[in-house]
């Protein structure tokens, strides 16, 4: 989880942020399609999540400026180890973390379908936040 | 509550037993007024009859060999019904003037409540079809419209047309040998009277020697008097907190309206801006919900089964069924999965369609439905504890209720995988879908946010869409037989799927019929057709290379072309061929003929 906090914290400009944004949703939809199965209760929570996952990552590939071309692989989010809460805690977190950069992104970026794409991206954030929030 | 066909078929009915029960001769102005009336309901009678497609010597050879099918006297008793309002109608026209002002008779209000209600329910079998701009063809716009005009429906239809012809034929008869002294009414009225319903009298005499030939089901019965005009029926508004009934009834009119929806957008599909990935993927992943929530309902009503003592066999069906709906979470949780890598682009601004939308609304009933968490959403925080089986189902009365909302609930997703598998295909034939270059691998160096998506993942999405069009139709028949074993409210949801009897004319209608449309392409036919063939093999291979230099583009198209045109060619002789060949034809004798 650590790798993907630190990419979107440490990012130098849009393109960065918007590269890391992208891997860290799809990095999110793997997680969350890994525990669909495991809590019964929970099915609908992490199949929706998953989805939403998807939703940010589409967003950010309409921005003009995502790096073209292929992205490398990408480490898992959590070791096979970890528990559920652990897991539900980290998919909420990164939700809460791509929230703020994106929302960041959206106000400063120059480009109307940059803006748009971030602001669109955060929503999509906001909602896996919200997805994985315990009361 | 939404009207059905049987509020408007039982009106009719009330409506000519209160005309011909009348006792006391009527004046002759009265007559006039009658003849009127007479002259609407009876056209209104003809105009059914004239509406079911019947064998006739157009047909095919199969359909005029069977006996069975009271196709003649059902043409008959068309005939006799023109011929009998043709009578009434030039004697109506030229009575007019004689049509005595101010509050009509009884008798004739009777006949024209009966008039007006008959073709305020033809009015309402019509919100079914609508003319196809290119040909007029009747084109069905509503699942409900493929069950209309099966046998055992129209059988019901003619066998109720026979009963009213049955009654007003001898009242007319008796009408036309009235004569009051001093009637302003010429004796030509008693002549129209006489005529038309000698006519009448034929046509119902031969739409009763059709019922004795083959007596309508009662299925045939129960689905024509439940069938309502199609028209959204209106939301419901969530009441929190909601009743177990109220959550049924806000899940079966959810159910109805993603039905109707997805008929309509499946109709707009090919050029509307919101077919989208977006749309599909959250349909798909709506389904998925609802049919994990149907199964917990289901598993909550099988523990509830044997403590309110129910017969066995609903319970070995409720098994059935609860096995019957465990694939159907699978299927389309796997189209989820496609879509989490395909996409149709950027569809930014485009929002999702309706049917996306109110399936989000039918997770939110079936999730309140299975879960105590009134405030149900897929949310972690709202996640909450599976309802108690008493809770759920207090009594046998309720357990039928619930079964009855989850049932619609299936049935929809049948529906919905019906019109999306063709929606989708629709795209994938124009081309539509992508996948993002970011997610290829390294040796696929494309300057594009999308890439044109590998054959062998579209293959894959329509094969998942139709393996979840093949679960939710099996997971819908197996709710049938329980509905119709359990008494439940959607009985006549069943009555409408129900499987053809051996001998049955034609075939009934199967749910994913139902649900399905059937497009242009799709259209049964034993024939070869040029549609059949998949286009543009070579220039799919090309592109699935991620190529997009156009003359290497063109010259693949032009021999796709090419060997498109060499196929519709030899189709086109081999037609010719088989033609020529079942022309000359002639089959061998009875006796020599083998059987298997």
């Amino acid at each position: 989880m650590q790798s993907f906090q630190v990419r979107l914290q440490e990012a130098s400009g849009l393109p960065e942020l918007l590269a890391a944004s992208f891997d860290t949703f799809e990095a999110i939809r793997q997680e969350a399609d890994s525990w669909v199965d495991e809590v019964p209760e929970l099915f609908a929570a992490f199949m929706t999540t998953a989805v939403t996952a998807v939703e940010g990552r589409e967003a950010v590939t309409a921005a003009p400026s995502l790096p073209p071309g292929p992205g490398g692989p990408q480490p898992s989010l959590l070791t096979a180890e970890a528990g559920l809460n652990e897991a539900i805690d980290t998919l909420a977190d990164l939700g809460a973390l791509l929230d703020c950069c994106l929302t960041q992104a959206a106000a400063s970026a120059t480009n109307p379908q940059d803006r748009a794409a971030c602001e669109e991206a955060a929503d999509a954030a906001r909602q896996i936040r919200h997805l994985m929030t315990r009361e | 509550m939404d009207l059905v066909f049987g509020d408007f078929l039982a009106s009719a009915h009330d409506g000519v037993t209160a005309a011909v029960s009348t006792s006391g001769e009527l004046p002759g102005d009265v007559k006039a007024g009658v003849i009127c009336q007479l002259d609407r309901l009876v056209t209104t009678l003809a105009r059914y009859v004239g509406d079911i497609p019947l064998a006739s010597e157009f047909d095919r050879p199969q359909a005029r060999q069977n006996p069975g099918t009271g196709g003649r006297e059902a043409l008959e008793a068309r005939i006799a019904l023109r011929r009998s309002a043709q009578v009434l109608h030039s004697a109506a026209v030229s009575t007019m003037s004689d049509v005595s002002v101010g509050e009509p008779h009884p008798v004739a209000r009777h006949l024209a409540g009966a008039a007006t209600q008959l073709a305020a329910g033809r009015d309402l079998l019509h919100t079914h079809f609508s003319p196809d701009p290119a040909t007029g063809a009747r084109r069905r716009t509503s699942a409900w419209a493929k069950v209309i005009y099966t046998p055992s429906v129209t059988d019901a239809l003619l066998s109720d047309i026979a009963s009213m012809a049955a009654q007003l034929a001898p009242w007319m008869m008796r009408l036309s040998l009235e004569s009051t002294p001093g009637s302003a009414m010429p004796a030509t009225a008693g002549l129209v009277l006489h005529d038309a319903g000698r006519w009448l009298w034929i046509a119902g005499l031969k739409l009763e020697a059709r019922a004795r030939q083959q007596p309508p089901p009662a299925n045939g019965r129960l689905v024509l008097t439940a069938i309502p005009a199609n028209l959204p029926p209106a939301p419901r508004p969530v009441a929190v907190p909601e009743t177990i009934p109220g959550l049924c009834a806000s899940l079966t009119t959810t159910a109805a309206r993603v039905q109707h929806v997805a008929a309509a957008f499946a109709r707009s599909a090919r050029w509307s801006p919101q077919a989208t990935s977006e749309s599909w993927r959250r349909s798909a992943l709506a389904a998925a919900i609802t049919a994990d929530s149907s199964e917990v309902i289901l598993h909550t009503l099988t523990r509830r089964a044997a403590p309110l003592g129910l017969d066995p066999l609903i319970q070995a069906h409720l098994d059935n069924t609860l096995r019957a709906l465990q694939p159907v979470t699978t299927a389309w949780r796997a189209i989820t999965a496609k879509w989490s890598v395909l996409s149709t682009g950027v569809n930014r601004d485009k929002g999702l369609n309706q049917v996306a939308a109110e399936m989000g609304h039918l997770v939110l009933r079936t999730g309140s439905l299975a879960y105590s968490n009134k405030e149900w959403t897929p949310a972690c925080g709202r996640a909450s504890i599976i309802r108690h089986p008493t809770s759920l189902a207090p009594t046998p009365h309720d357990l039928r209720k619930v079964l009855a909302a989850v049932h619609h609930a299936t049935d929809t997703l049948t529906h919905v995988a019906a019109t999306d598998l063709r929606c989708v295909r629709r795209a994938a034939a124009d081309s539509r879908l992508y996948i993002p270059t970011r997610m290829l691998s390294a040796a696929h160096d494309f300057p594009y946010p999308h890439a044109l998506a590998p054959r062998s993942h579209v293959t894959a999405l329509l094969d998942s869409y139709r393996l979840a069009l093949k679960t939710c139709t099996a997971a819908t028949q197996s709710f049938d037989d329980l509905a119709l074993a359990a008494g439940a409210p959607s009985h006549v949801l069943a009555a409408a799927h129900t499987r053809p009897t051996p001998g049955s004319p034609l075939p009934a209608v199967q749910p994913a019929e139902l649900a399905l449309e059937p497009p242009p392409e799709d259209s049964a036919s034993s024939q070869i057709s040029v549609g059949a063939i998949q286009p543009g093999h070579l220039e799919g291979a090309v592109r699935d290379l991620q190529l997009t230099e156009p003359t290497l583009l063109v010259r693949a198209n032009a021999i796709d072309e090419a060997g498109r045109d060499l196929l519709t060619e030899a189709i086109a002789k081999a037609h010719r061929q088989a033609s020529a060949a079942s022309a000359s034809y002639t089959p061998p004798p009875a006796s020599r003929r083998r059987t298997v």
